[in-house]
């Protein structure tokens, strides 16, 4: 298992090396570079000069890498002149909210899910295991967005009983829970149709298992075929696809916050989008994506606690 | 003295079945799923909707009119008007175009990269495969939606650039796929066969490995068509949408679901359904074709 | 509860037992009025081809059939009971409790994220509410019963983390876990290598007189029914077409399928010249079953009556029915039919032979790595410092189990796999020192025939385009003078040309085979290697090939190297034999001199593990396996000889050193310390050849 992890962990070390390759040419693709970004439009010649002196923009591009990744490591990652705060301390305190937003549905996603998919995939091809997958299939092919308007339209505008938009928290850290209900319940019903759909064919996968014939032999109940024997196995997959889908339910989030004003990174993002705040973009890619990364890595290790064969190995 | 193997000739005893081509298992494999089969009759809709639709309703999408922004359904507009007083069914005309064009550009670009990054990556491999899956594993690992709007931010979105970035993310899961099928076809014995018949690297990727991942291919790139509309979708809603007079779905609901408490259900709900039904559609059909390209597998 | 003949309580009855499967265009009988019965302390043998319904049958008793199989008719009674229309409930608790089972692949057969221990106890679990200490001893009990070392340890592992011949140990002490009356066991041994499929036997046998069980052994190996079965039940197409005691079937059988099956066996030791016989065509279509006699399409004696008539199930003598309208009697005399044996150079009197293949030293290793940084963890020494000679036109064959490094050296031989160090020459070239395009027009000359014709044809294309590859790579001819060689090669492997126009799918087994042979001589190759080429097909099937490969020798002046586990495929093959043991050559020499003098232990025991299918002789062996113990890792073999941690005669110097391949007779070479002492010994006397079966 050890070695297993250390191997996982090596991986993800390597990934976070190609994104932060990948976020620092970006930064150097862009239009007049990061100065002019920083400056605008309107700054001198003389202006632009002087600041690229400063940030030692006119070295060779290895040694500008290492400064930066050396600062971005300490946590500095530039000044928002647009919102003139440090981008570090907008990330700390932006970031943590979606991280509640994305945690909390995709909690609730599995204990729906997985129950789901058990059931219809024991119920295969039955009545009321086409009507959830026709359900399921039609989330599946909402926009999320959407799946957010419609929340609205019936929770909010025909039952008042959440609220369309969340309040204003400065800078609390804190959110109220009624404010997150809307917002997690879209998210979470975006991945339940995915993870449903998933595990239900990974059900009967395992259904048409030479073992489930092995305890049928035994004289086992469906329930103990069901509950003893195939939600494990059929959870090592539905794991795999937790960490594999973590960088879409990410990006849901993104919608879900702007439609529904919730101020996490994904808000923040969109909104410097349409200033064009620079060093708030990719400061907020960059942690995103790194945190996606340990996502996966946990999902990674999660898989190899249920999956003896790769713990023991 | 030797005699022949066989008293009795092979064929003379076993039935002579008719021959089943692969296209024809696939056809009455297709045909069979009724589902697939409307699916597809919504899809030809739409493309009729949308393109042919135009000739026949004329309407001015150019001009922007004050005067009838937000009129409800009337006999002058069908589906009323938008929050800038263009007619919304010429609108849903507009945008259709846009969304199909991009959803067909994005899941051929994407599947013929993903399909050259994952065979090289695949056939090459060694240090050479560790790089580009390292590279991919990066890319997948930046939430696309932030990438994409990243990227968009750079320069002002026109199709043609969207439809890069949308494939620019919409690649990489194909790369995985296409690596994967061409890893475990390289090990197939027919692959071995070859080689031992003196087969070079690229008549072995050529005629036997890419034919056969072919039918898979084109299950996910039916998927990407589905995702790429949505994504477009998504970015149509957060603002990024093609320069007018040109639209797209999502930027006409954004416009209906700013006046969302109003009760303007004609500038939602019509652009919600097409949206849901054209992805609909396209998902049917992926999975009815893996249904197909898994029959054609399992005719052992 | 009624009881047999001898006095013995019946715990099984089956009467006219109809099992069907309900398919969404059709339904396939697949058990069609079948009647048999099973006493404590029996073991039942149940015979036949793949999809003659044994498997079903089986599944029937324990109702595990698989999705959209019913049993339509008939009557089961378990230890008087009787199950078809029981209630669910009550048939479920008599699973595991009453009955147990056995299934052949004991890999998918165990769960794999659970313990084994927890696995053995969950039936005292399910109907005894026993608790976790309680299972868990009882666990341990089973495990040490059926033959597990150190059980206390082994219990708390993972499926993967044993062996093949462990897991299907664990198989047995599951279905032992209740002390059921009546074991059912399919295909127990068939996914095992020999010497451990002796050991499953034995043990199997050891049980079931020990605890007094009744047991149904479905196989399709006549050796095995031969070994194990006090009675047989010989099945055709979902009916039963012949039954008896053991004694009975094999020595005065009265159905041609009983016949022909036996026949179409090759033995050890016995006259390789005569051709094997074999059963042409296919098993019916049970959807839609012919009428009359269901063989009589296949058969080689019907007459007018067996197509319409459809015989019943006649007594021979008390013990003995059979469903025939023109019964055969006793045992197929082969004699008509001859080929002439390979080595032609030999036997004509040629001065000496040329030697085709040379190999000296040769070896392999595959590198384990792990990690990032893809560290060297371990080597695989998969073929080590192998050293023979092949002479044109004979047969040689290369035995071993799996793991032995048989396939890779086969791969090595026909430039697949690139050797580690050594040379091998093919007529006087050496191999390695051949650029990259003069390895390719000589790739011509040496060819593989493939285990899995399917696999080894690209589903994709057609026939003819597959048949046409080889030449068109090789840019050998037009393309009409290509589909010439390929239409006579069709021809001359028993196949019409039509054929060129059909996908791989639409092939069966033996057609693909044949297929699969004429793609490999299609560049007119000197020397084929086939792997395995017989070992997925079926019975009756695979004596068609052997005999086809033996023609087209003859006629194509081929060299054969024919890799194989099955020693009798080899045995009635080969002109020499190599065998091989954890990467290591061990004995070579003639076939019928390895094969009835053998000078190394391993060699010896190999042969003992090879079920006879001759009740007479197998009764006569002593049941207890000849080789014991597991297969030792590849990566960390034993030092010194490989073999010593398995072998009875092991010393000090076995350990120390390792034994050089050393002359014992003429031609004849061995691996062993000991070797005069073992070919001495006369430890395994060979029956002599049974007169033509």
């Amino acid at each position: 298992m050890a070695g297993y992890v250390l191997r996982r962990f090596g991986q993800a070390i390597i990934t976070i090396f190609a994104v932060s390759l990948i976020v620092f040419a970006v930064l150097h693709a862009l239009p007049g570079g990061l100065v002019r970004a920083q400056l605008g439009q309107k700054a001198t010649a003389v202006q632009v000069h002087s600041l690229e002196v400063q940030e030692g923009l006119l070295k060779p591009l290895p040694v500008q890498y290492v400064t930066w990744a050396w600062n971005a490591m300490r946590g500095q990652l530039g000044f928002s002149y647009k919102l003139n705060e440090s981008v570090a301390s907008l990330i700390s305190l932006y970031v943590p909210r979606t991280f509640i937003l994305v945690l909390v549905s995709l909690l609730f996603a599995i204990a729906i899910a997985v129950p789901m998919g058990l059931w219809q995939g024991f119920r295969r091809n039955k009545g009321d295991d086409h009507a959830l997958s026709a359900t399921m299939l039609i989330l599946y092919s909402m926009p999320t967005f959407l799946l957010g308007v419609v929340l609205i339209v019936v929770l909010n505008l025909w039952f008042p009983v959440f609220p369309s938009t969340a309040s204003d928290y400065g800078t609390s850290l804190m959110v109220d829970a009624r404010d997150l209900a809307l917002p997690v319940i879209t998210l979470c019903l975006a991945n339940v149709s995915y993870f449903s759909r998933y595990m239900r064919s990974a059900v009967i996968d395992n259904l048409l298992e030479d073992y489930v014939r092995t305890a049928r032999s035994k004289g086992a109940t469906n329930k103990r075929i069901l509950l003893r024997h195939i939600l494990r196995n059929s959870l090592t997959s539905t794991v795999t696809l937790l960490g594999l889908t973590l960088p879409y339910t990410v990006s849901g989030s993104l919608i879900v916050e702007a439609l529904f004003n919730y101020p996490g990174a994904g808000l923040l993002f969109w909104n410097s989008a349409q200033t064009r705040d620079f060093p708030v973009l990719l400061g907020v890619v960059l942690i995103i994506a790194v945190l996606t990364v340990l996502g996966n890595l946990v999902a990674d290790v999660l898989y190899g606690v249920i999956d003896p064969r790769v713990r023991l190995r | 003295m030797a005699t022949t193997v066989d008293s009795v000739p092979l064929g003379a005893v076993e039935k002579d079945a008719k021959p089943r081509s692969l296209l024809r298992i696939a056809l009455s494999t297709f045909v069979g799923n009724k589902l697939a089969v409307i699916s597809l009759a919504i899809l030809i809709l739409i493309v009729l909707f949308s393109f042919l639709g135009p000739l026949l309703y004329h309407t001015n999408q150019t001009a922007t009119n004050l005067v009838l922004e937000n009129q409800p359904p009337s006999s002058a507009h069908i589906l009323g008007t938008s929050p800038t007083g263009k007619d919304e069914l010429g609108r849903l005309m507009l945008g259709g175009q846009s969304t199909l064009e991009l959803g067909l550009a994005v899941g051929v670009l994407a599947t013929a990269f993903g399909l050259i990054w994952g065979t090289v990556s695949g056939f090459v491999g060694g240090v050479v495969d560790s790089i580009m899956m390292r590279v991919v594993d990066a890319f997948l690992s930046i939430p696309f939606l932030f990438f994409v709007i990243l990227l968009a931010s750079i320069a002002r979105p026109t199709l043609t650039l969207i439809i890069i970035v949308i494939s620019a993310v919409s690649w990489l899961s194909t790369a995985r796929l296409v690596r994967a099928e061409t890893l475990s076809l390289r090990t197939r014995d027919y692959v071995s066969a070859s080689l031992g018949f003196g087969a070079k690297g690229s008549r072995l990727i050529g005629r036997h490995v890419v034919p056969n991942v072919l039918g898979v291919l084109v299950v996910n790139g039916t998927l990407k068509i589905a995702d790429a509309i949505l994504t477009f979708a998504a970015l149509g809603y957060l603002g990024l949408s093609v320069p007018p007079p040109a639209t797209n779905w999502g930027e006409i609901l954004s416009g209906g679901v700013n006046n969302i408490f109003d009760g303007y259900w004609w500038q939602i709900w019509p652009a919600a359904v097409l949206i849901v039904l054209t992805v609909l559609a396209v998902n049917v059909l992926g999975d009815a074709l893996r249904d197909v390209v898994e029959a054609r597998l399992n005719q052992r | 509860m009624t009881a047999d003949g001898a006095g013995r309580d019946l715990i099984l009855e089956v009467r006219d037992l109809k099992t069907s499967i309900f398919q969404s265009r059709s339904v396939v009988q697949a058990v069609d009025g079948v009647s048999f019965s099973v006493a404590a302390g029996e073991t039942l043998g149940i015979v036949g081809e793949s999809g003659c319904g044994k498997t079903m049958t089986a599944l029937s008793v324990l109702g595990l059939l698989p999705q959209g199989g019913r049993i339509v008719g008939g009557s089961i009674k378990l230890a008087g009971d009787e199950l078809v229309g029981m209630n669910r409930e009550e048939l479920r608790k008599r699973r595991g409790a009453t009955v147990g089972m056995i299934f052949q692949d004991p890999l998918t057969s165990l769960n794999p994220s659970k313990t084994i221990g927890w696995q053995i106890g969950e039936s005292l679990r399910i109907h005894r509410g026993a608790s976790k200490s309680e299972q868990r001893d009882r666990a341990i009990e089973l495990l040490s019963l059926v033959g597990i070392p150190r059980p206390q340890e082994r219990v708390d592992d993972f499926p993967h983390q044993l062996s093949g011949g462990m897991r299907q140990r664990v198989m047995i002490a599951i279905a032992l876990a209740l002390d059921p009356k009546l074991l059912i066991a399919d295909e127990p041994t068939t996914a095992l290598d020999v010497t451990i499929q002796a050991q499953i036997l034995a043990l199997l046998n050891d049980l079931k007189d020990r605890f007094g069980m009744g047991l149904v052994l479905v196989t399709h190996d006549m050796g095995v029914i031969a070994g194990q079965a006090d009675r047989v039940m010989v099945m055709y197409a979902g009916r039963i077409v012949e039954e008896g005691t053991t004694e009975e079937i094999f020595s005065s059988m009265r159905h041609p399928y009983t016949q022909a099956l036996l026949s179409s066996i090759p033995r050890i030791g016995q006259d390789r010249s005569i051709v094997l016989d074999s059963i042409p065509g296919l098993p019916p279509d049970l959807s839609d079953p012919p009428q009359g006699c269901r063989f009589a399409p296949r058969c080689r004696i019907a007459h007018e009556e067996c197509h319409t008539t459809d015989p019943t199930l006649e007594p021979a003598t008390a013990t003995h029915n059979f469903a025939c309208v023109s019964p055969v009697n006793g045992p197929r005399v082969m004699e008509g039919d001859r080929v002439r044996l390979g080595r032609r150079s030999q036997e004509e009197g040629a001065s000496s032979p040329k030697v085709l293949v040379s190999v000296r030293d040769l070896s392999k290793e595959f590198t384990l790595r792990s990690g990032v940084m893809q560290r060297k963890v371990g080597t695989v020494h998969a073929v080590s410092s192998v050293s023979f000679d092949i002479y044109e036109g004979e047969t040689f064959g290369i035995v071993g189990e799996s793991g032995c490094g048989k396939t890779t050296l086969g791969r090595m031989m026909v430039g697949l796999e690139t050797p580690s160090s050594g040379t091998l020459s093919f007529d006087g070239v050496d191999i390695a020192s051949l650029d990259r395009k003069e390895m390719r027009r000589h790739r011509r000359d040496f060819q593989l025939m493939f285990q899995d014709p399917y696999a080894s044809l690209d589903p994709r294309m057609r026939i003819g385009t597959s048949l046409r590859e080889p030449l068109s790579i090789q840019k050998q001819g037009s393309t009409a003078e290509q589909n010439e060689v390929v239409r006579n090669l069709l021809r001359e492997v028993g196949l019409r040309t039509q054929v060129i126009e059909r996908y791989p799918h639409e092939f069966s087994g033996g057609q693909r085979q044949r297929v699969g042979f004429a793609r490999a001589l299609v560049l007119g190759p000197r020397l084929v290697v086939a792997d395995e080429p017989v070992s997925a097909l079926d019975v009756s099937i695979r004596s068609q090939i052997i005999n086809l490969m033996r023609q087209m020798q003859e006629t194509h002046n081929l060299t054969y190297a024919v890799i194989s586990h099955d020693l009798a495929v080899v045995a009635y093959l080969a002109d020499r034999v190599g065998v091989m043991y954890l990467g290591r050559m061990i004995e070579i020499g003639p076939t019928d001199v390895v094969f009835s003098r053998p000078a190394h232990p391993y060699t010896q025991g190999l042969l003992r593990s090879v079920p006879i299918p001759d009740p007479a002789v197998a009764r006569r062996e002593s049941k207890d396996p000849a080789i014991v113990g597991e297969l030792p890792s590849p990566i960390n073999p034993p030092s010194g000889c490989h073999f010593r941690t398995r072998c009875p005669m092991a010393t000090e110097l076995c350990a120390q050193e390792a034994p050089p391949l050393k002359l014992v007779e003429d031609g004849h070479q061995a691996a062993c310390h000991y070797a005069e002492e073992v070919l001495g010994s006369a430890a395994f006397a060979q029956e002599a050849p049974a007169p033509n079966l």
